[in-house]
């Protein structure tokens, strides 16, 4: 199920939350883990029992830990264990066609490749739940005997599917006992239909400009055409996505859990080393946290740090897709940190703020030609069209595209600053009272146009669906 | 304040979801939609293949998804909602029609030339097997005729042109109508509907006025008919796309006129032959598609229009729905007039005689023509 469909909005939500709400606390935590496992097994009927299966050997891996607290041998062979299951399933049901292919390519064989459909979630509950084994072995936190309070954490509905990816530690204590007050509600709300607006409106409206060059003959394309194309995606992806966490956010706040913030606004960063501090924040944490850090960080000396990094974002770029195209995305990434960090950091810290913020999203804009384009060959093609070798600078399909998305691609620019946060600051300094009563107006404008737009349209991908 | 605002925000996000949610469940459901011109998808049946379909399209949740999207309440007027918003922020393109200042149009953006090029094979064909003169109408659509008034940004085939290569590639024993210059010299007319694909009966009036003279007759004078509006309330096949009622209203005329008059229409459905004595139906008024009050649905595989010509004088249409409108016109100057639609035909031999007519005419909107794969069948003709 996903959160930006008629069926989950006016039916799932309404009815979990209600059950949630008048349950009795004892059973909260089975509501949430019941409607979670609803949710799941709506998309994934078959593969909701990997996912109960990758739970229960990681809340028995953490019983076992627990029991035999000084017998580090035995911890360390269910940390492994934990660690191996979970990096296997992810090896098997993403990677595995990758893997078939580049070793028939490379070996001459003929593997056959199962064509195994991904299992929707995989990349983000695995980490989730690798997180409680590792941060256990770590003695960062404590053990979840509860077997039901554990699948709720695995399992819960706001970020099964998307994340953000909640470390076990973020919410342990809530998971335990929380309550929710009027304001979460309040809160919760807010910030989920501002992410429904972002998904529906904006995300899946300028995806229509980018699916349109996508799928031009990109030896043919104006100089424009390239770059409008692109830019458009960039934005489809960061409300897309951001869209989504903002949804798993806000029914967190409504549910008692204060899920941790994934986008702070990161086409405003100055330099690529804040882009990732930006963007998908929990990803980035948690590579830091379970790969980076544990790999010697930066503690290690010069050359040790950059073989560090390197690997980091290697791997960072290829939890996005199984294919070459990503893990050079990341390796793309990791260069220009390392660049940043090691030559030219302090000098970008010193140019005017809008050049930094050029420079960065520029350059975040040839990752995503990376990213998005499907072979390494159309990714060099489509270069080669954003700095003229088609030989037209511009056309009538780029006034066509003005003409269409110009709004909406403005909103767009507008939105990803901070101009409507402050705009809204402005307003409650202002008149504090037109500030209040305005909102709950816009947010019903925002439900009903979303609405709109949903019943309208076939078109609605998650683009991070495929993890 | 704030405090009393967050309630409000509350009690504004559940009711919201409670009356879309019970509005859903509750109000009645039709199997048909209207508006969209399409069967609503129906209640899924609940079992355990259809839950663990291998095809994720064909499983039970997928279909349950359709049926909820299918009978939404307030469905319609949400879509409204959705096109007046494209238009505010400057985009006229919905589901492939084009909202114009005073009309819609559907812009055409390409074609299948070999299948074109096999409808022309098989006309040519037919001109040479049947030893009778062959006509040929295509008839622009309002993208055709209004397309200075589409911005060059958006794609749209140069219909003229494209009609002119057609009728140049056709054999010398066919005679093409070249009906393109009457339509565009009277555009600002109402000669298309707003709201629909067709062309309105002026529109073929001023076709029929044009043509009728090539074909050996003289057309009847535009004063010697009464004209009568039979409905105005016509939102058509585009209008279904988008929604959007901003035009106003089509208008059904019905032309009548004191000459040869219809003695009997009938149609062959394939299984049985229904048979009328006018070539008008009111029942149609009153739904949604009421363009086929004019002779009845266009999809129906023979339908045979007898008058009280004064000889014996026969036609043969091989048409599309765009003749439903233009052959009353032709009642004038025939004794029998039989309409065929191919697409519900094989071998035109077996359901009509071709020695029987003295003319067979070939009309169809351009639009339709260059994706019919029907056509290519009158290559079977012996």
């Amino acid at each position: 199920m996903v959160f930006s469909s008629l069926i989950f909005l006016y039916f799932f939500l309404p009815v979990s939350l209600l059950i949630y709400f008048i349950s009795p606390k004892c059973i909260k935590n089975f509501i949430l883990l019941v409607t979670g496992l609803f949710f799941y097994a709506w998309g994934e009927p078959i593969y909701v029992y990997v996912m109960i299966l990758s739970s229960a050997i990681d809340y028995v891996a953490g019983l076992v830990m627990h029991y035999n607290d000084n017998r580090k041998n035995v911890r360390t062979i269910c940390l492994i264990v934990s660690v191996i299951m979970n990096v296997s399933l992810l090896g098997v049901f993403k990677y595995s066609s990758f893997f078939i292919e580049n070793i028939n390519a490379v070996f001459g064989t003929s593997i056959t490749d199962p064509k195994l459909p991904l299992p929707i979630g995989i990349s983000f509950f695995t980490f989730q739940s690798m997180s409680y084994t590792i941060d256990l072995y770590r003695r960062k936190i404590k053990v979840q005997k509860n077997p039901v309070n554990f699948m709720a954490f695995v399992s819960m509905f706001p970020q099964i599917v998307a994340g953000p990816i909640v470390t076990y530690g973020e919410v342990a204590e809530r998971l335990d006992d929380r309550k929710t007050t009027i304001d979460d509600v309040a809160d919760g709300i807010a910030i989920f239909v501002k992410g429904l607006g972002k998904k529906v409106l904006l995300a899946n409206n300028i995806g229509l400009l980018w699916n349109q060059v996508k799928a031009m003959d990109y030896t043919q394309i104006s100089v424009f055409t390239a770059w409008i194309g692109i830019v458009a995606f960039a934005f489809q992806i960061y409300y897309d996505f951001s869209g989504y966490s903002d949804m798993a956010v806000g029914l967190g706040k409504m549910l008692g859990f204060e899920f941790p913030k994934n986008f702070d606004y990161p086409y405003t960063s100055r330099s690529i080393s804040e882009f990732w501090r930006r963007w998908h924040i929990t990803l980035g944490s948690w590579f830091r946290e379970y790969v980076y850090i544990p790999l010697g960080g930066n503690r290690k000396g010069i050359s040790r740090t950059i073989i560090n990094l390197a690997i980091t974002w290697a791997l960072t770029g290829f939890w996005h897709g199984a294919s070459w195209n990503f893990m050079l995305w990341g390796i793309y990434f990791g260069i220009l940190i390392i660049l940043e960090r090691f030559v030219y950091g302090k000098y970008l810290a010193k140019i005017p703020k809008l050049l930094g913020v050029l420079y960065t999203f520029v350059l975040v804009l040839f990752g995503w030609v990376l990213f998005e384009t499907a072979t390494l060959s159309d990714a060099l093609t489509y270069f080669k069209a954003m700095f003229g070798a088609t030989g037209t600078l511009y056309d009538v399909k780029a006034t066509y595209f003005i003409v269409t998305f110009g709004v909406v691609l403005v909103l767009c620019i507008i939105g990803s600053t901070q101009l409507v946060k402050k705009g809204a600051e402005y307003v409650a300094k202002f008149s504090i009272k037109l500030s209040l009563s305005v909102r709950p107006l816009i947010q019903l404008a925002i439900m009903l146009l979303s609405t709109a737009y949903l019943v309208n349209e076939t078109y609605n991908p998650f683009l991070y669906f495929r993890f | 304040m704030e405090k009393i605002m967050k309630y409000v925000s509350i009690i504004v996000f559940f009711l919201t979801l409670g009356v879309f949610m019970l509005g859903t469940v509750l109000l009645p459901k039709s199997e048909f939609s209207e508006a969209e011109n399409r069967y609503l998808e129906e209640f899924p049946e609940i079992s355990v293949e259809e839950i663990f379909n291998n095809d994720k399209d064909d499983r039970f949740m997928s279909k349950l998804d359709s049926y909820v999207s299918d009978h939404f309440a307030l469905r319609t007027s949400l879509i409204t909602v959705k096109t007046k918003s494209d238009m505010l922020i400057g985009r006229k393109m919905t589901n492939g029609v084009l909202l114009l200042d005073e009309r819609y149009v559907e812009p055409i953006t390409d074609f299948n030339s070999e299948t074109v090029e096999k409808s022309v094979n098989a006309i040519n064909h037919l001109a040479d097997v049947s030893g009778k003169p062959v006509f040929v109408m295509l008839v622009p659509t309002a993208a055709g005729i209004y397309a200075e008034e589409i911005p060059d940004y958006y794609e749209n085939i140069d219909q003229k042109k494209a009609i002119d290569d057609i009728y140049y590639s056709l054999s010398d024993k066919v005679t093409t109508l070249n009906i393109y210059p009457k339509l565009y010299s009277s555009r600002d007319r109402y000669i298309y509907y707003k709201n629909d694909h067709h062309w309105t009966s002026y529109g073929a009036y001023l076709c029929y006025n044009a043509a009728i003279r090539k074909m050996g007759y003289n057309p009847v004078e535009y004063n010697n008919y009464n004209i009568q509006p039979m409905s105005d309330a016509f939102y058509g096949t585009y209008y279904s796309k988008a929604l959007y009622d901003g035009y106003g209203a089509d208008t059904i005329d019905k032309y009548s006129t004191n000459g040869v008059n219809v003695t009997e229409v009938s149609i062959k459905t394939g299984s049985e032959t229904l048979t009328y004595n006018s070539m008008y139906f009111d029942e149609y008024l009153t739904k949604k598609d009421k363009y086929s009050y004019y002779l009845n649905s266009a999809m129906y595989p023979v339908v045979d229009i007898k008058t009280d010509y004064g000889e014996d004088n026969r036609i043969l249409v091989i048409k599309d729905s765009y003749a439903q409108c233009f052959v009353p016109f032709l009642t004038q100057h025939y004794s029998q007039i039989t309409m065929v639609d191919m697409r519900s035909i094989l071998m035109l031999g077996s359901v009509v005689d071709i020695k029987e007519y003295d003319q067979i005419l070939v009309l169809y909107n351009y639009g339709g023509f260059v994706q019919d794969e029907n056509l290519k069948k009158l290559q079977l003709v012996r």
